[in-house]
């Protein structure tokens, strides 16, 4: 390991110095080789600049919107330990140099004035909805459609690169809980499923605030902002019920989607005492099959579209995403963790996991909602579940309470109780 | 699984439909003895007699009007109309028959027939025997419109057509009848009514039916090799027309190409590239772009003929264009 | 036909209810009640009706013309349904989606009224060609106006029929007008049976007037064409009153109606049944007055009737088990709303 000063590269025989649009790495935040660190402004185009080693970002010496000089020490990075064969690359190329990320071919961009704000834009429709989600300014984008037309992906990198994702997600994603109501009526804590993050809770978090509960949606062990790399899908467990509040009535209804069901039957064979009663929805861990592309798809999306489309698979019927919403979520996921999970939970299209013995030693009430629509997983798996729990079937796909909160969410709200 | 022709595939179709059900009848000129003016009802008459395979002169109002009658008094029949460019003289039993009396009657009654035409240049017929007319009958509610495009469509679509409740104009495409390709006699494509993404690709949707879904495919292989993947849909019915594959596949690649050999003016083309207008605007990276027939009379001489209509060089030009 | 006494008077009945039948229908359009413009009435053409459909059976099938009420109403419609219909009500044969041209009743055999002229005599061809190759026992009879004639389609159709040897009867009701032109100004020949005798059909012709003379004729041609000898036959009559209801036939010479009229076959049918049946007028008045009853109920009905609701607009384009075609409302909203916030 060794830290180093990442200078502003020469981008061009003309270029003396550059404005920082943007970084896309944070102090604290890991890179790969080839990932984009921070995007240029030079006299003529925008600029991303890939990391050429893999490393830490440590420090930011120049922040977005100050111009500096060629050859200026922008950052602080530090590049982990190469192996052999790599090493003489790295020593040849001991900093961050100008490589300048290709640009697509934009026929006479120089004679292409500028949008003036106020005058006509050429934009597509795409990139019109696109900016409007985006809360973007399309005058300040630069098209590099036919004619200088601003497209849907000019938007979105624009978005990407200069704008931070509304401040809503950005604190909902940053490992705190989100938490609804008072607990007049008991409490309950809801784990998100794989890929997902607490504010898919939303409009559950919401409806069980009215009915007089205490929500709190917690982010899974790598999912989000504090790092975790457990071992095991049962360490991860542990963990989760490390974070778990101690109520002074000490008990909590338990609800859990998808992967967030396993950790939710973990936890309740775990540490019964604080359960008061277990609601899974679409739970992972009590069937064999799983839609493996899906993972698979989920890990590798790299882009707003690749997520979207994995995305969709969710789901039961056509749904539109934010894509501010996609893109705080690429942002702000953990893809080596995602992936060192999804490893856990399935191999070649078999789950893993398999949790029913854990779920017949659970003595709380227990039950189980499934959308029939259901593509990632089988819900018919659930009819082999021991008597005592209670099956629930929606005309969704694998989000019941987010798909159809009218349908889903008064049932969950009627939560057994012990008889 | 089998390998064989457009032709025989529709032929085997009625076959299969007349077999499973005695009410079906072929009705049309030249369907008996002659077995047909392309051979699809070739040997049917030997088999199901005179009775069931009926020979009309030359009189298309008279027959396609017949079978209407036919159709609300339990039969089921196949009136073929030799050419889609005979259909005007046949269109008030078509169009104000046919398709308006389950509406005008309240319901009582429907009329289940089948009215199987063909059309499209690609054989020489000149500009009484060319035509591409699916547009006339997209704006009649109450008829359905089918145009099958591959073996497997031209039996199964057939049959499907064979089941509807309503009158169905079926229109196969000359050029067509000798093509082969596989068919699974007991696995259709997809529903009744549902388009089939023939080739996937994320860059730009290319929505047609019939022959030019051929000349789409072609076209789709050509830009592949530039790094062009083009989403190939085969509509395969008009009316129903499978809006959610073409808007699902719209979204997804902001870019529409809609390919017809129907001539552009007041065509199909124009309506489905409205609805992608409306529907998917917030989507689209580009404007919709038809290509059509020419707005000409189909002339005789091949060469002519041939560029009266789209070809895959113009649909490859413009896929690459549209992709930059 | 050598009818009894009691034939007779219900012969007469049948037509007298055509007769009052139509002139409610008139009273109901002055009311405004009737639901189209379009409204054609068969008054003085009911010797047509019911000497035709006379010998007809159950299972047997017709279509008619736009000018149909009287040949539905001697098939046994039921004239609160009819009149509903052409008043667009809910409870009409049709739901109100056809009104006075479009009536239909499946059940009663009845394919369907045309407003196309010519339009629905094919059907008939169908249909026999049906019976023929189900072989049930029925015939198929096409109603149609003089103005038909001069359509190809008629003599498409009544070649198929002779070709194909099919129970159908090819029946005109010639009053002599297609709208504001007499027979000799659309045709140089007028005797239109001997055109459909060249197709090799039985054509024949009869007077509009003497319904027995109709009947007696009917008789044999339908149980001819139950014998596979498909038939044509011209009833001449007279169109007592205008095109449609509004028409006042300037086009007509008073002293032609004046004489035209003289043609009733309800007042010959009376004049015959009190000279060889001795019918007396306390008869006719009873028949008469149970008549007016029926058919005032009947306006009634119409007029309380519920319209139908909205929702049926976009109901029976297609079959119950289709989808319907999308309002035009729901489609803008959708595409104005949903389709332009993409958000979850």
């Amino acid at each position: 390991m060794s830290e180093k000063k990442l200078t502003l590269p020469r981008m061009g025989e003309t270029m003396n110095e550059g404005t920082i649009v943007a970084w896309l790495k944070q102090p604290g935040e890991h890179f790969r080789r080839g990932e984009t660190l921070l995007e240029v402004e030079s006299d003529k185009t925008n600029v991303e600049i890939p990391a050429l080693e893999d490393g830490e970002m440590v420090l930011h010496l120049a922040l977005a919107g100050e111009k500096v000089a060629v050859d200026y020490p922008i950052a602080v990075v530090q590049t982990f330990e190469l192996s052999a064969s790599s090493s003489k690359a790295a020593e040849a190329q001991p900093t961050l140099k100008t490589q300048v990320a290709p640009e697509p071919e934009i026929p006479s961009s120089e004679d292409l004035p500028l949008p003036v704000a106020g005058a006509k834009i050429r934009a597509s429709p795409a990139a019109r909805r696109t900016a409007r989600e985006m809360g973007v300014n399309l005058p300040e984008i630069k098209g590099t459609g036919p004619r200088g037309r601003v497209t849907g992906t000019d938007v979105r990198r624009h978005a990407t690169l200069s704008v931070k994702p509304p401040r809503s997600i950005v604190a909902e994603s940053s490992g705190q809980p989100l938490r609804w109501g008072t607990p007049q009526r008991g409490r309950c804590i809801l784990l998100h499923g794989f890929a997902g993050d607490p504010t898919t809770w939303r409009r559950t978090g919401e409806f069980l605030a009215e009915q007089g509960f205490e929500a709190i949606a917690f982010e899974l062990p790598g999912h989000g902002s504090p790092p975790m790399m457990g071992p095991s899908l049962d360490e991860l467990a542990a963990e989760v019920i490390s974070r778990l509040p101690s109520p002074p009535n000490g008990k909590f209804h338990l609800i859990g989607h998808s992967l967030g069901g396993a950790f939710a039957i973990l936890i309740a064979a775990r540490d019964p005492g604080r359960v008061a009663s277990l609601t899974l929805l679409a739970p992972i861990g009590i069937g064999t099959y799983i839609n493996q592309s899906f993972l698979d798809g989920i890990v590798s999306a790299r882009t707003i579209e690749t997520l979207e489309r994995e995305l969709r698979k969710t789901t039961g019927r056509p749904l539109s995403y934010a894509t501010s919403a996609l893109a705080a979520m690429l942002e702000s996921r953990r893809a080596d963790e995602l992936k060192a999970i999804g490893q856990m939970m399935a191999l070649d299209g078999v789950q893993q996991l398999f949790l029913v013995p854990e779920l017949e030693k659970i003595t709380v009430p227990a039950r189980v909602f499934f959308g029939r629509q259901d593509k990632i997983l089988n819900w018919q798996d659930a009819l082999s579940l021991p008597g005592r729990i209670a099956l629930h079937l929606f005309d969704t796909g694998h989000m019941p309470h987010w798909e159809d909160p009218t349908a889903v969410l008064p049932v969950l709200a009627g939560f057994p109780v012990c008889s | 699984m089998i390998e064989t022709t457009y032709r025989e595939a529709l032929g085997l179709a009625l076959r299969h439909a007349m077999m499973e059900d005695p009410t079906v009848v072929i009705i049309g000129e030249e369907v008996g003895a002659y077995g047909g003016a392309y051979g699809v009802t070739k040997g049917l008459l030997q088999e199901f007699g005179k009775e069931r395979v009926i020979d009309s002169p030359i009189s298309e109002a008279g027959f396609v009007g017949a079978a209407v009658g036919a159709a609300m008094s339990g039969l089921r029949p196949v009136a073929e109309l030799m050419y889609v460019d005979f259909s005007g003289i046949a269109m008030d039993q078509i169009a104000n028959q046919a398709a308006k009396i389950r509406y005008m009657f309240g319901g009582q009654m429907g009329v289940p027939m089948v009215l199987r035409t063909q059309g499209g240049t690609g054989r020489s017929a000149a500009a009484q025997h060319s035509q591409s007319l699916e547009g006339w009958f997209l704006q009649v509610p109450g008829l359905r419109v089918a145009l099958p495009g591959t073996v497997s469509d031209a039996y199964h679509l057939l049959r499907a057509s064979l089941r509807q409740a309503d009158p169905v104009v079926f229109i196969e495409h000359k050029a067509l009848y000798v093509q082969k390709g596989k068919l699974d006699p007991t696995q259709a494509d997809a529903n009744w009514g549902r388009a089939v993404v023939r080739r996937p690709g994320g860059h730009v949707t290319v929505v047609t039916y019939s022959r030019m879904l051929t000349y789409a495919l072609a076209a789709a292989e050509n830009v592949a090799g530039h790094g062009v993947e083009a989403e190939v849909i085969d509509l395969r019915t008009l009316n129903p027309l499978d809006w959610e594959t073409v808007s699902g596949s719209v979204t997804k690649t902001g870019r529409a190409i809609v390919v017809t050999e129907a001539c552009l003016t007041g065509g199909p083309a124009a309506e489905i590239s409205a609805r992608i207008q409306e529907e998917c605007f917030d989507f689209l990276e580009e404007p919709i772009v038809r290509i059509a027939g020419e707005d000409v009379p189909i002339p005789v001489a091949p060469a002519l003929e041939a560029r009266s209509v789209p070809t895959v060089a113009l649909i490859t030009e413009i896929i690459r264009k549209l992709v930059r | 036909m050598r009818p009894t006494k009691e034939q007779s008077l219900e012969v007469y009945r049948r037509m007298r209810r055509i007769r009052t039948f139509e002139e409610r229908v008139g009273e109901l359009f002055v009311r405004q009640q009737t639901a189209g413009s379009m409204l054609h009435l068969s008054i003085a053409e009911e010797a047509a009706a019911v000497g035709v459909t006379y010998p007809m059976r159950e299972g047997d099938s017709f279509t008619t013309h736009h000018r149909g009420h009287g040949i539905f109403l001697a098939r046994g419609a039921d004239p609160k349904r009819m009149m509903a219909e052409i008043a667009g009500k809910a409870d009409g044969y049709c739901r109100g989606k056809g009104g006075s041209m479009h009536i239909a009743d499946r059940t009663l055999g009845h394919l369907g009224a045309n407003a196309i002229v010519g339009g629905g005599i094919p059907a008939v061809v169908g249909a026999g060609l049906s019976y023929k190759v189900l072989a049930k026992p029925n015939v198929s009879i096409a109603f149609f106006g003089d103005g038909a004639m001069q359509q190809g389609v008629l003599y498409e159709s009544m070649n198929l029929a002779a070709l194909w040897r099919l129970p159908v009867v090819f029946v005109c009701v010639n009053n002599q007008w297609g709208m504001g032109t007499r027979i000799d100004r659309a045709a140089a020949n007028t005797q239109f049976h001997e055109r459909a005798r060249t197709f090799g059909l039985e054509g024949h012709v009869v007077d509009g007037a003497d319904v027995f003379a109709v009947i007696d004729i009917a008789e044999r041609l339908v149980q001819g064409a139950r014998d596979g000898r498909a038939a044509y036959l011209s009833v001449e009559c007279y169109r007592y009153y205008g095109h449609a209801r509004m028409d006042k036939s300037p086009y007509r010479t008073p002293e032609e109606e004046a004489e035209g009229r003289k043609q009733d076959p309800i007042q010959r049918a009376i004049t015959r049944l009190r000279e060889k049946d001795g019918a007396t007028t306390g008869e006719f008045e009873a028949i008469d007055a149970a008549i007016a009853q029926e058919m005032d109920e009947a306006v009634e009905f119409a007029i309380n009737a519920a319209p139908p609701p909205v929702t049926d607009l976009f109901r029976d384009v297609y079959d119950d088990h289709e989808p319907a075609p999308e309002p035009l409302r729901k489609r803008l909203e959708r595409i104005l709303t949903t389709n332009l916030t993409a958000t979850n």
